[in-house]
């Protein structure tokens, strides 16, 4: 099983902060991609809603080497909603205390790995939101409960939300539309893209079971404007929509960074 | 246009690419920029202008790793740029290497070392194999006399090498050891430099399989974890490579092997290698004694096997 890359600059590229393009700028993207869907899972009662707490469940060889590839830093970054090339990932732990973000770290069993026939380089984000609760162990389920790859050379592979199979590389507009099972709402959702002028790449459908819940997947060529997604959100039978970012946001506003000095107490 | 004349995604056969630039008389990079312009609708000025973005984020990678300050974030090595600009400063003392793989070499280090100080890199194709096309075009361009645009040529050229072992392959050292990573930046610098040196789309489809042989087999061991030892010193050693196996494409040296079966059997090989040599710090330099140790110190864990197994 290989990975399918499609464009010259998912090998030249990303431009990102290093150390490694799986195990730093994938985890980031991952991270941003689990932000991106808790802001439109609770759309309806926060128009900003910050992660607050994450389980972070590392796989394989992101388990092994995490520290070293600044994996920590990386998904703490992204979930703060920092781009991979963001100098700033290099301080993202005293970011997320600065912010309240609380992650807790656990390695995943790589049994459970091959019999979901992932790739080593898997990571599972549970999502609360903000502020974090003060137990350990919340009651509650997660917001969000994402399971993504990072493929290698920063690209990824989001393969699992809130129990439903994806297969998604965030590399273009990515609308999520979580719904109910009922006849016509893809022509719906289909429709108000349309008027807006907006071509589909490539759209998956799956449900828990007929006439329950759903979702809808949908890549697209153009940006993805706020008022489309408050339309969407608005159908009858839609219960939420989140707009996934691209993730090489910073690049093109780039600027040189200060040289890295050593690191303070050498 | 026909569809056998133009490169459709997944673009996963050099062997067609090369034949397809044959006949219609272009170089691999014209081919590459076509393809890319297809694939996301965008004008080529505008693609051309987002490479040339990253050739500059290159270049300042460089400059900044051969400042006297840089060290690791570990603080495990450093500052290795600043001290192969010093030697190369010594007139009395001339590298063993001559100045073209000298170069190479130092500007390839000076990448990484700035991205093992979480500095800001382009992944070429990953971020712990970044040193290798940059260092190898920059100074392929200074040996020929060419100017910064046939760099930022040669990159679609080696991004296209790139797209072909990804998708045939991997380009991930967890899935497939060094070999895919650094491995694959050799390749991918050694058949765009075959190109900027003049050579046909065969010899560059020849760079990129005389490389991979060299390669096979490369296992992923990160000493703590950390893309430091060996990544860094393979950068150089394999832009170095890079260098030599595109002057032998150059010479019209031809392998019997077409390029897309040396990948698959990177690609093998790779998948046959035990975990412990791919990217989980359990083999090979990284569960040496010292390694151990340094992994305790530095990270506080180690993923060194047991004693006991």
């Amino acid at each position: 099983m290989s990975a399918h890359y499609r464009s010259i600059f998912d090998i030249i590229g990303p431009v990102m902060i290093g150390p490694s393009s799986s195990h730093t700028a994938g985890p980031a993207r991952l991270g941003r991609v689990a932000r991106n869907v808790l802001a439109g899972a609770l759309a309806h009662q926060h128009p900003q809603a910050q992660p607050g707490l994450v389980r972070a469940t590392l796989y394989g060889s992101l388990a092994a080497t995490a520290r070293g590839h600044g994996t920590d830093l990386a998904l703490l970054g992204g979930l703060l909603g920092l781009a991979p090339d963001d100098p700033r990932l290099r301080e993202a732990d005293q970011l997320a205390a600065q912010a309240g973000l609380v992650v807790q770290w656990e390695t995943g069993d790589r049994a459970d790995l091959e019999q979901q026939n992932l790739p080593p380089t898997s990571i599972r984000l549970q999502v609360w939101p903000a502020p974090a609760p003060a137990d350990d162990l919340p009651e509650t389920p997660p917001a969000v409960d994402m399971l993504g790859v990072s493929v290698g050379g920063g690209s990824i592979e989001v393969r699992q939300i809130n129990g439903f199979p994806v297969s998604f590389a965030a590399d273009q507009p990515t609308l999520l539309v979580f719904h109910r099972d009922r006849p016509g709402v893809v022509a719906q959702v289909a429709m108000a893209l349309a008027r807006a002028g907006i071509n589909l790449s490539q759209m998956s459908l799956g449900r828990k079971g007929r006439g329950r819940q759903a979702l809808m997947v949908i890549t697209t060529d153009q940006p993805i404007p706020i008022i489309l997604t408050e339309q969407v959100r608005q159908l009858s039978s839609v219960d939420w929509v989140a707009v996934v970012e691209t993730g090489y946001g910073g690049m093109l506003a780039w600027t040189p960074t200060t040289p890295c000095a050593h690191p303070s107490g050498r | 246009m026909d569809s056998d004349n133009t490169l459709r995604t997944p673009v996963r056969s050099l062997d067609q690419a090369v034949a397809i630039a044959i006949r219609r008389g272009l170089r691999l990079s014209d081919l590459a920029l076509e393809y890319e312009a297809q694939e996301s609708g965008r004008p080529t000025a505008e693609i051309t202008a987002d490479m040339n973005l990253r050739l500059a984020v290159m270049q300042a990678s460089i400059e900044q790793g051969c400042q006297p300050g840089l060290y690791s974030r570990s603080g495990l090595t450093g500052p290795v740029g600043h001290l192969l600009a010093e030697r190369e400063r010594q007139h009395q003392r001339p590298t063993l290497a001559g100045r073209s793989v000298f170069l190479a070499a130092r500007r390839a280090i000076a990448i990484v070392s700035v991205n093992a100080a979480m500095g800001r890199v382009v992944a070429t194709p990953t971020a712990g194999s970044s040193g290798i096309v940059p260092a190898v075009l920059l100074t392929a361009a200074e040996t020929l006399g060419l100017p910064s645009e046939a760099v930022v040529q040669a990159l679609f050229t080696a991004g296209l090498i790139g797209l072909v072992i990804g998708n045939r392959a991997t380009l991930s050292g967890a899935a497939g050891g060094c070999q895919a990573e650094v491995g694959s930046a050799a390749a991918m610098a050694a058949g765009a430099a075959a190109e900027m040196g003049g050579g046909s789309p065969e010899a560059v489809a020849s760079a990129v399989g005389l490389v991979l042989q060299n390669s096979l087999g490369l296992i992923c061991d990160p000493v703590a974890g950390l893309v430091e030892i060996p990544c860094i010193y393979r950068n150089a050693g394999f832009a170095a490579v890079a260098l030599v196996m595109a002057d032998l494409a150059l010479a019209g040296v031809r392998l019997p092997l077409p390029a897309d079966e040396v990948i698959d059997a990177m690609g093998q090989v790779g998948r046959l290698l035990p975990v412990e040599w791919r990217e989980t710090a359990q083999g090979g330099l990284a569960a040496t004694p010292t390694a151990c140790r340094l992994a305790r110190q530095l990270c506080g864990h180690t993923s060194c096997p047991r004693a006991t197994r």
